[in-house]
């Protein structure tokens, strides 16, 4: 149960990062503390200053003013010998990215035995312990690259957790998780706070910000509210849907079988999977973690290749890969891969100028920066904005040559929810525009958007169709 | 419970080659550095003893024992004085010097008495031989007709003049005695004199062979004879003795330092047993201390003095550069040590994140290092042992070089981890934002201060104390530490400077690039963009580079300046001293040309001048000339020099500026001259001292009119052959000539100065160095580029997706690493030729000869190496390309499937 003892505080806390172009102020004055045992969510739009505060919790960076008191003791104070002390077992930190909690030549046990080494408490859970709680004692002997996102997301809380810290800081770790992974990281993440255990979370998902029992709301390096409660969910907008233009599909894809090794098992990516993508429809393709949907995005950007099964592209089932007009297929990953030599607008101009149409969206680049908020970012370098500002970035940039089919994978992984309404209602007006979407995310709070759901579980399509919340435009457009 | 992380780290560099081979290049290159200096030191010596036993001989250099004595051993002059013969020393000396490392058998020669030649058969004026005996003797002559058999064999000029063929009977005596003996003639050979004084076999008998001086007739050929008949015709004449000589030349091909020193020591041994009669030796050669006027000759200590002066000539400059090389491979190791926290980016900050310290992080770092710094170092070792067997001016190093090379290998090695350790460590606590405040100011000073800062230095100290400050006691001078470090101070300051500057430019292109096409355009973007680690690959590129234009600027700048003083000093390829009455020979095969020079022989304007009277019709094809000396021809000049109307002497003036008179006084009397023309130089003039030159037959017209001897035929006027042609040849066409030329001088023999050797090798190595450091420092560009590309899958297969052809983003990375390269050689080269024109006016090792030192730019290799970096921009640029292409797109993005 959350004691009114703060286990961590923050006082008048500044932080500024110089940028090539420019000072950019993360943290401007933040005052908070963070109770013993009590889950705290931190939200606020991209850029808000939510990493940066974590970092500073977490005693990685240091405070341009103000103080990060940790258990009383003011960090900045600390010799550098306590503060690794601190890092090493007062605090632990989950990065965003599952993969960058790894030493990549370890494995999960090797990855424990290190926490278990660094571990001052012992009354907390065993590694046997953790790992069968999060699902994971199966990949206890692999390596993290054979490991899906979400099996890393969980093992990197159980090295962090064996430590046995008295808080635990983490950058949306459920970003990457499917539902059922994210509730129960998050019912371990309870339990555990119940044990007197510390989380501070940043996070866009309204799962973590309804069990959490503090809300802080940053706005531009300010808190906006503080300790307000469990919220209520996100109320997102049920948007209009697309007009349907039934006819030639963009796309039809049928009978998609793939099998890759991971470690010594074989895996079923994909699995007599079948689908019709129509101008003007967007698909929600929604499943857990290693249901395939990946794998799916990929055969279809032309990245991977089936085992068994085709894809029709445009009608012409003759078509080679090589043979397609790749220009008319955006893809949107989870990596976005913006180029870091160009700005924000020329990362978004780019595929306009490799196509020889640059003049002629110049007009749509300018209506785009100012839909998803970077009219302002437009000189910066990506990596000079937040995570939730370059996936916006990539966006524009799939959305620049109004393609006939656009594959997004978790668009809205990184926004909080003002912005993932405004990155879903891009897409909408995409698909108004005539292109066929298909979107994979496990954010069930977003299926509304749809026109279609998919639902994918272990490479197959468990659930043939689900209709838009509006059930008026259904069609029947999958099988398998 | 063992730490994982510790266990995995021995093998872990296996999973990163680009790491493993950057820590590999590093402790290989310090090791190839380390290694170098004392390997090549060690071929250095072999070469240079090489030379010197070229020059000494190895019968110089070996022993000889010189005796006059009786053939067979005789009582002395009071009891128990008995003497030994010349047979039974033979034995002695046989035997004590037979197991001596690297001395060779022994040569015996008998020398007689001098004795009158005449013929047998018919009345002709009787000539005059020298008997001998030695070893051998036939195998070094030039045999001109004849077969062996008992009798002897006579010079072709006593033949020739006595009319002998073999198969004659000659009769030899002694002057003032009755005695004649008659002896058949086996054979005739080439008399020796006629041949230049190169073979080593007669180097002790040039006294015997050659004559003192032009003036002289050569002494008397040899009556060349079998020991026996030596002996036989000897005791025939009356005499029962003769001087001996027994010769131990050097043997062995290449000998090394260490074997020099040995057989150096060894014969000093020699000499001190052999001069004292108390010795075993002593003793055994001289029983009763009789006859005991023995002569004992080794040029051994003057070789192994000369090689140890010319490799401590070039010990300093090698040790420098060695040191130079070992800093470049520091570099490269802590490149690699920071490339280690760069290329693992995730784990280092996930570690820190997790509260490792610095000092954790460097040993881990350190015990990862160690197995390829292990095997980087004998791979160095053996690479500096290949090159210097391979390149090395001696060949192969001998084994107390390798043992030293091995030892200074192995004292790196523990410094090569260790800097590993640190630099990873100390780039690792970069993380902390405290640490790294901590720091923050001394961030903000530009770098390149420092070594500018030097670079001054080090010119003010080339400025005051010359390019070069050591002279040993031999005379070889030696070049600068400053002379070295100068450029590589200048090249780093300022290329490090000209890289941050060419960001501007860039950002300005960067600015206007959108309408180029996709390749330019992100090629342009990428280089904008550029981060530290391509500026500093860039400067470090640009610094190699210019190392090795500027070594090859000094080096062909001084192979032109010396060319051109050795030829004015000669005045040609070859020069040879003859009387001034002699002509130059008729029908000699090279251009060939008479001179006359009078040091000081000459008053023009009230300063003493040096005066040269030559044959203007065979000057300008014979002397040596450059065009830029003059305003006209040298043809033309002739010409004019030859032309007059009887009133004034047409001189030419070197070295003069304007002349206020138009008389020059030469021999005592006062010449009207008209000067033709004044030029910068001519052959044969000294520095700072005008040089006169007029056609030698008007010349004694002029003296003849104005009733004085003839000045070029006075005391200390040099008349000289001066011809033009391959050396060798000349040389011998020369010698060989009927006017016996002496001395010989060859513009070969003046370039061949210590002091220059000592300056081309220093700076050939500082241009290998450039070299090797310059293809190191491309090839990391190449791997960043690569690397680079490996880390940027995702945007590529993007842009691949969003239209851009393969085409165009290999065209693009061709084009960054072709910018980044040929402008790293462009700042180099600019920088390494102001350097070097900086400094060249000091590079001087023939000061006393003019012209001043010229400047030759390499252009031609500077094109060259343009021609071969455009190339492996191509190539580069087609290999990163791959690496992109053949990434597993699927695998990069299934990130959270």
């Amino acid at each position: 149960m959350p004691t009114e003892r703060p286990v961590a505080a923050c006082q008048a806390l500044v932080k500024t990062y110089a940028t090539a172009s420019e000072q950019v102020q993360a943290l401007r004055g933040v005052d908070l503390s963070f109770r013993r045992g009590a889950l705290a969510a931190v939200v606020g739009a991209s850029g808000s200053g939510k990493s940066s505060l974590l970092r500073l919790l977490a005693g990685l960076d240091l405070p341009t003013s103000g103080k990060v008191l940790v258990n009383g003791l003011s960090l900045a104070a600390m010799s550098p010998r306590r503060l690794r002390a601190v890092r090493s077992s007062t605090v632990g930190f989950v990065f965003q990215r599952p993969s960058d909690n790894f030493v990549p030549y370890l494995t999960v046990d090797e990855h424990l035995r290190l926490a278990a080494r660094a571990a001052k408490r012992a009354d907390g859970p065993g590694a046997e312990e953790l790992l069968d709680a999060l699902g994971i004692a199966h990949r206890r002997d692999h390596l993290p690259e054979e490991l899906s996102g979400g099996e890393q997301q969980r093992a990197a809380f159980a090295q962090v957790l064996l430590a046995g810290p008295a808080i635990v800081v983490a950058d949306e770790p459920t970003a990457e998780l499917d539902s059922r992974s994210a509730e129960d990281l998050l019912a371990m993440i309870r339990g555990l706070s119940e044990h007197g255990v510390a989380f501070v979370i940043a996070t866009h998902d309204p799962g973590v910000t309804r069990m959490a029992d503090d809300v802080v709301e940053l706005d531009h390096g300010r808190v906006k509210r503080d300790s307000l409660g469990a919220q209520q969910g996100i109320l997102i907008k049920t948007p209009k849907a697309g007009p349907v233009t039934p006819g030639d599909s963009v796309a039809e894809v049928s009978g998609l079988t793939k099998t890759y090794r991971r470690g010594p098992e074989g895996v079923h990516a994909l699995d007599q999977v079948s689908l019709r993508l129509e101008p003007g429809r967007m698909i929600g393709l929604m499943g857990r973690s290693g249901s395939g949907k990946t794998t799916l995005l990929n055969v279809l950007a032309g990245w991977e290749r089936a085992d068994a099964g085709s894809v029709v592209w445009l009608g012409d089932r003759e078509a080679r890969l090589a043979e397609r007009r790749w220009h008319e297929i955006a893809v949107l990953p989870q990596k976005f891969g913006l180029i870091e030599e160009l700005t924000v607008r020329e990362n978004i101009e780019y595929p306009a100028r490799l196509h020889g149409s640059l003049e002629s969206v110049r007009k749509w680049v300018e209506k785009l920066l100012g839909a998803l908020g970077l009219e302002e970012l437009e000189r910066r370098a990506p990596s000079e904005t937040s995570v939730g500002q370059q996936q916006r970035t990539a966006l524009a940039r799939a959305l620049v040559l109004r393609p006939r089919l656009l594959l997004a994978d978790e668009p809205s992984g990184h926004q909080d929810a003002t912005w993932a309404r405004g990155v879903f209602g891009c897409l909408r007006a995409a698909a108004a525009d005539g292109t066929a979407c298909l979107v994979a995310t496990h954010n069930e709070e977003v299926s509304a958007y749809f026109d279609e759901v998919v639902r994918m579980a272990n490479g197959r399509v468990e659930q043939g169709l689900e209709g838009s919340p509006k059930g008026a435009n259904v069609r029947r457009s999958i099988s398998g | 419970m063992v730490n994982p992380l510790w266990a995995k780290s021995p093998l872990l560099l296996l999973r990163f080659p680009g790491l493993l081979l950057s820590v590999l290049a590093g402790s290989l290159l310090l090791a190839l550095a380390g290694a170098s200096s004392p390997l090549f030191t060690s071929s250095a010596a072999r070469s240079a003893l090489a030379s010197d036993l070229e020059e000494t001989t190895v019968f110089g250099a070996g022993a000889t024992i010189g005796q006059a004595g009786p053939f067979e051993g005789r009582p002395g002059f009071g009891p128990n004085t008995q003497a030994i013969g010349y047979q039974k020393q033979d034995q002695i000396l046989r035997q004590t010097l037979a197991n001596v490392p690297n001395l060779g058998s022994r040569i015996l020669t008998l020398l007689g008495a001098t004795v009158g030649v005449e013929t047998t058969g018919r009345e002709t004026e009787p000539d005059q031989a020298r008997l001998l005996f030695r070893t051998g003797v036939l195998a070094n002559v030039e045999r001109v007709r004849g077969e062996r058999g008992n009798g002897v064999w006579v010079a072709d000029t006593v033949a020739g003049r006595l009319g002998l063929e073999p198969g004659d009977t000659i009769r030899v005596s002694l002057p003032n005695r009755p005695r004649r003996i008659e002896v058949a003639v086996d054979g005739i050979y080439a008399a020796l004199w006629k041949a230049p004084e190169t073979t080593p076999y007669w180097r002790s008998l040039y006294g015997q062979i050659y004559p003192r001086t032009v003036d002289f007739p050569p002494p008397a050929t040899f009556l060349i004879a079998s020991e026996s008949l030596f002996k036989r015709l000897t005791r025939g004449l009356g005499q029962d003795h003769a001087q001996y000589r027994w010769e131990f030349p050097v043997e062995g091909n290449g000998l090394t330092m260490p074997e020099a020193e040995a057989l150096e020591q060894r014969l000093d041994q020699f000499q001190t047993e052999i001069s004292n009669p108390d010795s075993k030796l002593g003793h055994a050669l001289f029983p009763q201390r009789m006859f005991r006027r023995i002569a004992y000759d080794s040029s051994m200590s003057t070789v192994v003095t000369s090689a140890k002066q010319t490799v401590s000539g070039i010990q300093a400059p090698v040790e420098l550069l060695s040191s130079a090389g070992s800093l470049v491979a520091i570099a490269v190791i802590a490149a690699a040590g920071a490339f280690a926290m760069a290329r693992r980016r995730v784990e280092a900050t996930l570690l820190y994140a997790r509260g490792m310290s610095p000092f954790r992080i460097g040993l881990k770092t350190a015990l990862e290092s160690l197995l390829p710094v292990v095997t980087g170092t004998a791979l160095g070792l053996a690479a500096a042992v290949a090159l210097v067997r391979l390149l090395g001016p001696g060949g192969a190093a001998d084994g107390e070089a390798l043992r030293e090379a091995a030892k200074a290998v192995l004292l790196r090695l523990p410094a090569a981890v260790f800097l590993l350790g640190l630099v990873a460590a100390v780039v690792f606590l970069r993380r902390s934002e405290r640490a790294t405040a901590r720091f923050g100011r001394l961030n903000r000073v530009p770098w390149e201060i420092v070594p500018l800062v030097l670079a001054a230095i080090a010119f003010q100290r080339l400025s005051s104390h010359g390019a070069f400050v050591r002279e040993g006691d031999d005379g070889v001078s030696q070049p600068s530490v400053w002379l070295l470090l100068f450029p590589i101070f200048f090249i780093a300051g300022f290329a490090g400077l000209a890289a941050r500057l060419l960001q501007r430019p860039l950002n300005a292109l960067r600015a206007r690039a959108d309408s180029l096409p996709s390749a330019p355009y992100l090629a342009v973007h990428r280089l904008a963009g550029a981060r530290r680690l391509a500026i500093l690959l860039v400067t470090a590129c640009a610094l190699a580079l210019g190392t090795f234009v500027y070594a090859q600027t000094v080096v062909s700048s001084l192979e032109k300046t010396v060319a051109a003083k050795s030829l004015l000093f000669v005045g040609s390829d070859v020069h040879g001293v003859i009387n001034y009455q002699q002509n130059a020979p008729r029908g000699f095969p090279y251009p060939v040309t008479k001179t006359t020079k009078v040091l000081r022989g000459g008053d023009l304007d009230g300063q003493q001048v040096d005066f040269l009277a030559i044959d203007t019709g065979s000057f300008a094809a014979a002397a040596y000339w450059d065009a830029s000396w003059a305003s006209r021809s040298v043809d033309e000049l002739m010409r004019e020099l030859r032309s007059t109307s009887g009133q004034t002497l047409p001189v030419l003036v070197a070295g003069e500026g304007a002349l206020t008179t138009d008389e020059l006084e030469l021999g005592g009397a006062r010449i009207p001259i008209r000067v033709v023309e004044t030029t910068r130089a001519a052959p044969a003039m000294a520095l700072g001292r005008p040089l006169v030159v007029a056609d030698a037959a008007l010349v004694e017209r002029f003296a003849d009119r104005a009733g004085v001897s003839n000045p070029l035929a006075v005391a200390g006027s040099d008349t000289e052959l001066w011809a033009k042609g391959p050396t060798a040849a000349v040389t011998s066409a020369l010698a060989a000539s009927d006017t016996h030329p002496f001395p010989i001088v060859t513009a070969e023999e003046v370039r061949d100065n210590p002091s220059i050797t000592a300056v081309t090798r220093t700076f050939g190595f500082l241009k290998s160095l450039g070299f090797g450091a310059g293809l190191l420092a491309v090839v990391g560009l190449v791997l960043y580029l690569q690397a680079r590309q490996r880390s940027r899958i995702v945007s590529y297969a993007l842009s691949r997706r969003m239209g851009l052809a393969n085409g165009s983003h290999r065209l693009s990375l061709a084009l960054e690493l072709g910018t980044m390269l040929l402008a790293a050689l462009a700042i180099g080269a600019v920088l390494a030729i102001a350097a070097a024109q900086l400094v060249l006016g000091d590079v001087d090792p023939l000061a006393n000869i003019p012209p001043a030192p010229l400047f030759r730019a390499p252009v031609a290799l500077i094109f060259a190496a343009a021609a071969a970096l455009a190339g492996i921009a191509l190539v580069g640029g087609l290999l990163a390309n791959r690496a992109a292409e053949r990434a597993n797109f699927a695998e990069v993005m299934r990130l959270a499937d």
